[in-house]
């Protein structure tokens, strides 16, 4: 923990496209209890970035009040049924994944963008990352998000130089890759204005939904309204 | 130093409501971390007896194993060769997460 809260003093969060407030219609009414992350497809050449979102998206899902698949399991259960991809596993329609998981959404990561750049001692990192939540049944999207991070180490300051160095040295290029991972997660899934609702096993479950369906209202009145 | 304490808030602004968390995490997440990331330096048999143990002492301290981590314990299982743990794991998960009900009947189905 203390290593992520160190991490998240150097990071610099772009939010981007809320302009206007969510609609959670469709979530609200097919408010899920489970969730099946698909393996991450990975469309850039960051050679760990699929993986380092696999392994670190489980926990801000389920604190969220979700039940989530194990993800290892899925994995290897989709391989041994011939989808040896996250590209292919990405194109099997909701409904037959529904069949053989039983679960009520399904969660789509892409990471689309992953740049870095080092300039001298310091570096930094740019990753656009897609996430997509669709109900099983009726392949309805419920919940969307880009999310844009980008980190930054080092720095002209004298601080900046060490800090530069010596995260350069302790940490691995995957271990990188699973901070802003981590990162990623917790911000997109986060948010109160544009995040997930949470879920049945959540202690706020349902203070939450009052509060949507109270949103949804006063929106729906105002767009009645004129 | 001022930027550092900007920094610092955006951070606990980022992370409210995620003070106390529902699950005792233990191992599960770094085992898939060790699994997909570390393959040349993993060890089945190490992970399975780490997040077995950590497992039981969560359940000892009454307190929530996360959602997916006694699946993936019997999926370890299953490739130490170990069918019967295996079978106890994704009976476990069934119980602790009904969720996981069609899954796991279809994987213990498997293991018959």
């Amino acid at each position: 923990m203390k290593r992520i809260a160190g991490v998240f003093t150097c990071v610099v969060l772009l939010h981007v496209g809320c302009v206007k407030p969510t609609d959670y219609s469709a979530y609200l009414d097919h408010m899920p209890a489970s969730i099946l992350v698909l393996p991450p497809l990975n469309l850039t050449t960051e050679v760990n970035a699929s993986e380092a979102f696999l392994s670190t998206v489980t926990r801000p899902l389920a604190e969220s009040g979700y039940y989530v698949f194990p993800m290892a399991l899925v994995d290897q259960m989709l391989k041994e049924n011939g989808l040896p991809t996250a590209g292919e596993m990405h194109q099997v329609p909701p409904k037959k994944l529904g069949e053989v998981f039983g679960a009520d959404t399904v969660l789509y990561i892409v990471i689309k963008d992953w740049k870095t750049q080092y300039v001298v001692i310091s570096s930094s990192t740019q990753v656009t990352i897609e996430y997509r939540l669709v109900d099983i049944d009726t392949g309805q999207q419920l919940w969307h998000f880009n999310q844009t991070i980008r980190e930054g180490r080092g720095g002209l300051s004298v601080q900046g130089l060490i800090e530069a160095a010596a995260y350069a040295v302790v940490s691995a290029a995957a271990d990188r890759a699973r901070d802003l991972a981590v990162i990623a997660n917790a911000t997109a899934f986060g948010n109160p204005d544009h995040g997930l609702l949470k879920g049945h096993r959540h202690p706020d479950f349902e203070k939450d939904q009052r509060r949507r369906q109270a949103d949804r209202e006063q929106q729906q009145a105002k767009n009645a309204g004129g | 130093m001022q930027n550092r304490l900007i920094y610092i808030i955006i951070s606990a602004l980022t992370f409210v409501g995620c003070t106390s968390t529902i699950y005792q995490w233990g191992g599960y997440e770094e085992s898939l971390y060790q699994m997909y990331i570390k393959k040349d330096v993993y060890n089945l048999h190490e992970d399975l007896a780490k997040l077995a143990t950590q497992v039981e002492k969560t359940n000892a301290e009454n307190k929530l194993v996360p959602p997916g981590e006694y699946a993936h314990l019997g999926y370890l299982a299953y490739l130490a060769g170990d069918t019967a743990a295996a079978q106890g794991y994704f009976q476990a998960e069934k119980q602790a997460f009904p969720e996981s009900s069609l899954f796991m009947d279809r994987m213990l189905e498997q293991l018959k």
